[in-house]
């Protein structure tokens, strides 16, 4: 009797454990995927963990792709705690719709311009992984050649709202991603001494 | 939309509740004074603040509120207006606010 129970009782788990990983969205996979790449400033809504990241290109893109502006907006996480992920980024556009693409670079300069702002926070942080971010888009975006990182992240901002003809915050949204991953960086430094 | 469950509620306070870390500046914002049994918060404080400062996200969270029906438009643009012409005095740029607003307005459309 005991043991059919027992029995019992482990099927009903490993059926729950399944229904559970079954019914994770895709959001939570994204950013369970985060987590493995040291992003982990986003809040959970399940204990799903990701046995891997997906490859750097589909990664740029399905982030693009989410409804949630905070997971979007992760772009500019991943890009300043990987810059190498930045060779994926044509592949990414290609994988886009026009809107789409227009996020992405948007996210992209913006990562480029808070990794000059914050360089001397992200650069200890980062040690052996640090590596500048190319500027693929500030051309064809119509980005001053001149002036501090701040000050061109505002005018990345006002193109941006042109350009998604959406009256938002760019310059904020921007700087409250490199705010997020810095804190949550330099609190686990803390913790790790 | 997913629906409002306490454990998405308390996940919420506790982002605001970083974001934020002074809980008066809330209730002034936006205008409107927290009022017996309504429990917590004021949902048109909350969506005024968000709304003055107008990150992507917070646009969103603000049309979730809308969508959920825990504040209707027409009460938070008399809201809004009430409190415009003393925004500056929090450091909020009316322009810009006023910005946001419309945003709002246009994709509750």
């Amino acid at each position: 009797m005991k043991e059919s129970i027992r029995a019992y009782t482990q099927s009903r788990l490993e059926r729950a454990h399944k229904e559970s990983i079954e019914t994770v969205t895709e959001e939570e996979k994204l950013v369970a995927e985060l987590g493995l790449l040291g992003i982990r400033y986003l809040s959970r809504q399940s204990p799903y963990q990701a046995g891997k990241v997906r490859p750097p290109e589909t990664l740029l893109a399905d982030l693009v792709r989410q409804p949630s502006a905070r997971v979007r907006a992760a772009v500019i996480a991943v890009l300043l705690a990987h810059s190498e992920y930045a060779e994926a980024v044509p592949a990414a556009l290609e994988k886009l719709q026009s809107y789409e693409r227009l996020i992405l670079q948007g996210f992209y300069m913006a990562a480029v311009l808070l990794q000059q702002e914050h360089v001397h926070r992200l650069r200890p942080l980062l040690a052996a992984q640090w590596r500048w971010l190319p500027d693929l888009f500030s051309t064809e975006w119509g980005l001053p050649a001149d002036g501090t990182p701040r000050e061109r992240l505002a005018a990345l901002a006002r193109e941006h709202r042109r350009r998604a003809q959406a009256t938002v915050n760019w310059a904020g949204t921007y700087e409250q991603v490199a705010r997020q991953l810095l804190r949550q960086w330099e609190v686990q430094t803390q913790w790790n001494r | 939309m997913e629906p409002v469950t306490l454990d998405t509620l308390q996940s919420f306070l506790q982002r605001l509740g970083e974001r934020y870390p002074s809980a008066g500046i809330l209730y002034l914002l936006g205008g409107s004074a927290l009022r017996p049994p309504t429990p917590a918060f004021d949902p048109y404080s909350i969506a005024l603040s968000k709304i003055a400062r107008g990150f992507g996200a917070d646009l969103e969270d603000v049309m979730f509120l809308l969508h959920e029906g825990l504040i209707e438009f027409g009460e938070l643009e008399r809201h809004f207006n009430a409190i415009l012409p003393d925004a500056s005095k929090a450091d909020i740029d009316p322009t810009e606010f006023r910005g946001y607003f419309e945003e709002i307005r246009r994709r509750q459309k």
